[in-house]
């Protein structure tokens, strides 16, 4: 299936990848489906979680665990089992970054991460309980301090 | 569930259609310290306690419909939508940093 990307231009994407957010995201009610797209570095903590249905839409993403060690989000089972069912290793955790113009700026969604049922292609943005400052985790000096 | 006598179901399903959730024509009730509402079947929500302007609330709901302080879900809608729109700029950068 060829697909218009934000970041990558016209992409061949395989339809079976597409992943399924059956309530969209906070703020993109509206759009449901999604597809990961791996950056072009193989080295990058980033990918992309791009709209199948709005080509301009895309978020980056980053593995929340690779920015905060210790991250342990409280996820209701019930939220998750919303998703169909799966072994724990079928999951997927992903944070949204924001990348202000101030790169040193940048941030992790670690309050609401994004889960990925690999098996069923299902997947949702879940508020967690937790801290409020969780929302703008920073992450520039956890990622630069991983380079070295 | 107990019957209560001083909402008659009939006349809350009648106003539900008036039920907006940005607060304009909203349905609004009166309840006492102590004193719950009832949605749909099996969400009620309880007044706890009233301590000057602050009111707590109890709420008891299926396991599956998920609860948050609504400025938590619009932080969130916000930052989404901020997120959306990370520029190229800062989209080079970052792909500098991690090279």
């Amino acid at each position: 299936m060829k697909l218009n990307t934000k970041h990558f231009g016209e992409l061949d994407v395989p339809e079976e990848n597409i992943i399924i957010f059956e309530k969209g995201i906070p703020g993109f009610n509206d759009l449901k489906e999604y597809i990961i797209i791996n950056d072009d570095e193989e080295t990058s903590p980033f990918c992309w979680l791009q709209s199948v249905e709005e080509s301009q839409l895309a978020f980056a993403l980053v593995n929340p665990y690779l920015v905060y060690a210790d991250y342990k989000p409280n996820l209701p089972e019930a939220e998750i089992a919303k998703l169909g069912e799966a072994s724990p290793e079928d999951y997927s955790l992903l944070s949204i970054v924001r990348v202000p113009e101030e790169v040193e700026k940048m941030t992790a969604n670690l309050r609401a991460p994004i889960v990925i049922n690999l098996k069923t292609k299902k997947a949702m943005q879940i508020i967690t309980d937790g801290e409020d400052a969780l929302v703008r985790y920073q992450i520039f000096e956890q990622l630069k301090n991983k380079d070295k | 569930m107990a019957k209560m006598p001083w909402l008659d179901i009939r006349y809350l399903s009648n106003l539900r259609t008036k039920i907006n959730r940005r607060g304009e024509d909203m349905l609004a009730l009166t309840r006492k310290k102590n004193e719950s509402i009832i949605i749909g079947e099996n969400i009620e929500i309880k007044i706890l306690d009233i301590t000057g302007d602050k009111v707590r609330i109890g709420i008891e709901a299926p396991m599956d419909i998920s609860i948050h302080r609504y400025e938590i879900y619009l932080q969130i809608q916000e930052e989404n939508k901020e997120a959306a729109t990370n520029t190229l700029e800062g989209l080079t950068k970052l792909k500098s940093l991690t090279k």
